[in-house]
């Protein structure tokens, strides 16, 4: 597998495509630090997100012949990631949020800080789903707001106002980080 | 203003063990393979007995048109007509085989 690791991605997809798992096996090991950063925003739970983060892998290759006409890798991937996290969010909880749960989240306070890593992702658990689901993909992902529209195939107002709300609950949230210009309170570091 | 959550989501950084996550996919992997190489061995399994007892049937009515065809029956003894009948079964029961052979074969490498 070591021979692999300076294989261009477009051969690796080639390969794995043909059902090569060492290929593969490169692919998830350049690729699962940010399937599994993704997962774990938007679920806070390690192990939920970790089981997320392999259905990803395990969806990529049971439609592994796919891959080999794939333009743009991280986008496919990331329709895999939202696909993955809006079915398991569909067995969990609505994807529709109100602005009732929206004025709940709001009302809920940092508790004590005890590191970025652990507050944001208590921060980020605070939003309904779909609007967690589009922070993150703004924020973290670096998507932009008509990117993330027809992602989600949603309006593209209705995203607008999402990460807009969502962006203000977790400023409100978040607030002692901010304010330090996104040192931790205290200097505590995860 | 969103800067300021950009960087914060940057400086994101969970402390992900890499070498447990990988063994663990590993492992659910070689299960999904197991998995479809079993429900493909059933399919092939189902196809081949759908098949033969397609052949069977066919052959067997083929059997019947053919004691049944004007004069024949009279004009063969018994033993013939059950060796014919019998050599008619087989023959085609071969046939349905052979050609349903390359169906079980895609089957078995879907």
């Amino acid at each position: 597998m070591g021979q692999l690791a300076s294989v261009a991605e477009s051969l690796l997809l080639a390969l794995a495509a043909n059902g090569d798992r060492g290929a593969f096996a490169e692919l998830v090991q350049r690729r699962q630090p940010g399937v599994r950063r993704f997962m774990r925003q938007l679920c806070r739970d390690e192990t939920l997100a970790d089981d997320l983060a392999q259905q990803v892998f395990l969806r990529l290759w049971r439609g592994r012949a796919r891959l080999a006409g794939v333009v743009s890798f991280g986008g496919y991937l990331r329709q895999v990631m939202v696909s993955v996290w809006v079915d398991e969010t569909r067995t969990r909880e609505p994807l529709h949020d109100t602005l009732e749960e929206e004025a709940v989240s709001t009302a809920a306070r940092l508790p004590p800080p005890t590191g970025l890593a652990q507050d944001l992702e208590w921060a980020l658990a605070q939003l309904p789903p779909r609007t967690r689901l589009c922070v993150v993909l703004c924020h973290s992902e670096g998507r932009s707001h008509s990117e993330i529209a027809a992602l989600l195939d949603l309006p593209l107002g209705t995203v607008k106002s999402t990460v807009t709300r969502g962006s203000a609950t977790l400023r409100t949230l978040l607030g002692a980080y901010l304010v330090e210009s996104t040192a931790p309170p205290g200097g505590g570091k995860e | 203003m969103d800067d300021e959550l950009k960087a914060l989501f940057a400086a994101y950084d969970p402390m992900l063990e890499q070498r447990d996550f990988a063994a663990a996919l590993e492992v659910r992997l070689d299960a999904m393979e197991r998995h479809a190489r079993t429900a493909r061995w059933a399919g092939g399994i189902a196809a081949t007995g759908v098949l033969s007892a397609l052949a069977l049937l066919s052959s067997t009515q083929l059997l019947t048109v053919f004691t049944q065809m004007n004069g024949f029956a009279n004009e063969l003894d018994d033993a013939l007509l059950s060796s014919a009948g019998q050599w008619t079964l087989y023959g085609v029961t071969a046939i349905a085989l052979f050609f349903g052979w390359r169906r079980i074969r895609v089957l078995l490498s879907l």
